[in-house]
């Protein structure tokens, strides 16, 4: 029976008292994990869809914006197309094209797609609308669709969507360009050799354009997920802190509670820091225990979300809960208890024997 | 007889507010191994300072206190710890046993090597065959004593100290109690009883008084 023990065995005689304080770092925990994890998967969709929607590298025109194809107004004229088209360099050469246009006032971005298979979808290529067409206007396949005066046939119903409140719709490249009045928004090709050296390569050579490779949209993505996930990060850990403050307290009850208790385990000969390091292991186990429930609580939302909001069907838990995510938030939020422990740990301490014992 | 608690010339002040209390002027007490000492007389005679001072729960203001040969005054506090944890046993008079524990988690707190067998066999010293899983609460106040005498029986001290150790406790209980201590004495042990009850203290080889903080033997 060691007094390290004696820490399991005093959690466990005030139940309620043990169960409420851990409530406040469950809950804690449980957002930090949240709104961390909704981020990191987030974050790595838009990475994994990054690397499936497009080639090595993609290219637009200088002036145009160039985050994740945004359509812009610039346009890479013929000659630059077929200027790229003729780099040695570079193989596998598809034209892109993406425009926003609307049915019955309802907006819709159309994308023009090259390979299908990047596109989840029910029925077959060509035509391919989403889940809030159908709902809106009753879509069914084999219906008509007219898009800029030009009618079409329902080939297929996604789920994906644009996630902006817009309807989405796929389209063919070669009858999406046309639509767009000829014009290319981007295109996107393989490259012979090192992409980085490709990039530079068309930049060089053809003028006007701006090429992007994989790694720049990650770094992109990156660096905006970083920035929104500290932002989020900062606002959940006040929830922790909170539950953390509440463990100081509840520590500082405990302690004066077992005064005479402290007083004994002094008397029969343990030592300042044996009792420093019990109060200290009662306080982190708070902790410990705490976050193990709040990180199960969360994934268990976590994958309620998935499955009930589960637009981004690619996205499973282990995407929102990386190990390093697990591992700060259990160990930090551990840590943090133990640190809310000291200061009741060195008062249960320093506490004098003889008054100790007479203390009722 | 070698002593196994030496006191010397000890003085204990205590300030309350602007007065100061002195609860021990100059006290010289020694306990050699193997007795029964009682130590009787009125609340705020100095009697449980004293105790205190022997059991190294307190240190004297002035004077010196030397335990089985050794000067506490230049043990630091972990070895002071140590001291009471392997040599020293206590019983109190509110037996301070932690309720959250059972008899034989009782008696095992302090071992420093964690025995079973060791915590089974002394419960059945004192009479306590069988109880081992009782809680506190599910024992009585005569076998609470005894399982706090078992656990400062844990670690084989060369000194058990019982402040008013039959001060909770029913004429009967009382002199079970005293029975067994004396029986833990014909075995060896050095002990040292502070009590109001003469009754106890009749079971002590030397019983010496005390009041205003000093001794009369």
């Amino acid at each position: 029976m060691s007094i390290y023990k004696l820490s399991f065995k005093n959690l466990k005689r005030r139940k309620l008292r043990s169960a409420l304080t851990m409530l406040g770092i469950v809950i804690g925990v449980a957002t930090l994990v949240l709104l961390i994890g909704a981020g990191t998967g987030m974050q790595s969709y838009m990475k994994e869809q990054t690397e499936t929607m497009m080639g090595d590298i993609s290219i637009y025109n200088s002036t145009g914006g160039a985050f994740m194809g945004s359509s812009g107004d610039a346009y890479i004229n013929n000659k630059t197309v077929s200027m790229i088209k003729n780099m040695s360099q570079l193989y596998d050469i598809k034209e892109e094209t993406q425009f926003t246009t609307e049915i019955n006032r309802t907006p819709i971005y159309v994308l023009g797609i090259n390979n299908w298979d990047q596109v989840k979808f029910n029925g077959t290529p060509g035509v391919v609308v989403d889940q809030s067409l159908v709902d809106k206007f009753g879509y069914k396949i084999g219906s008509k669709i007219n898009i800029k005066d030009k009618d079409f046939t329902v080939t297929g119903i996604t789920k994906e969507t644009t996630g902006m409140g817009m309807g989405l719709l796929f389209l063919d490249v070669g009858k999406a360009i046309p639509l767009n009045e000829n014009k290319v928004t981007s295109i996107t090709a393989s490259a012979k050799g090192d992409p980085e050296s490709a990039k530079k390569d068309v930049e060089s050579q053809v003028p006007g354009t701006k090429a992007m490779t994989q790694s720049d949209f990650t770094k992109q993505i990156d660096d905006m997920m970083s920035g929104i996930m500290l932002f989020i990060g900062a606002i959940a850990s006040i929830g922790l802190l909170v539950g953390v403050i509440s463990i100081v307290n509840i520590m500082l009850v405990n302690v004066t509670e077992r005064t005479r208790e402290i007083g004994v385990l002094k008397a029969i000969g343990f030592t300042n820091r044996e009792v420093l390091g019990s109060i200290l292991m009662e306080a982190g186990l708070l902790g410990f225990i705490g976050a193990l429930i709040g990180l199960i609580v969360a994934a268990i939302l976590l994958q309620l979300g998935i499955i009930f909001l589960g637009p981004l069907q690619d996205v499973n838990l282990a995407y929102m809960l990386p190990t390093w995510l697990v591992l700060a938030v259990v160990g930090g939020a551990t840590l943090l208890s133990v640190l809310a422990g000291l200061y009741p740990a060195w008062r249960a301490s320093r506490l004098n024997v003889v008054e100790a014992l007479r203390y009722d | 007889m070698t002593d196994i608690v030496d006191i010397k010339d000890a003085w204990k002040t205590y300030k309350m507010g602007e007065e100061e209390i002195n609860a021990l002027q100059g006290v010289n007490f020694k306990v050699g191994e193997g007795s029964f000492m009682a130590v009787m007389g009125p609340s705020g005679s100095g009697k449980s300072t004293l105790l205190h001072l022997a059991g190294i729960l307190d240190l004297p203001t002035k004077g010196d206190v030397t335990l089985g040969g050794k000067k506490v005054s230049e043990l630091s506090g972990n070895e002071q710890a140590h001291l009471r944890r392997s040599q020293i046993g206590f019983v109190f008079q509110r037996f301070n046993l932690l309720s959250q524990l059972t008899a034989m988690e009782n008696v095992m707190l302090p071992m420093i090597k964690p025995d079973k067998e060791k915590a089974k066999e002394i419960l059945d010293r004192v009479g306590l065959e069988g109880k081992y899983h009782r809680l506190p609460s599910q024992l009585s106040g005569g076998e609470e004593q005894r399982v706090a005498i078992a656990r400062s029986l844990a670690n084989d001290p060369i000194l058990i100290l019982a402040d008013e150790p039959t001060g909770e406790l029913d004429t009967k209980n009382s002199r079970m109690i005293m029975e067994l201590l004396t029986e833990l004495n014909r075995g060896g042990m050095t002990l040292i009883i502070v009590t109001h009850d003469p009754m106890a203290a009749k079971f002590a080889q030397k019983t010496v008084q005390m009041q205003d903080g000093k001794i009369y033997e």
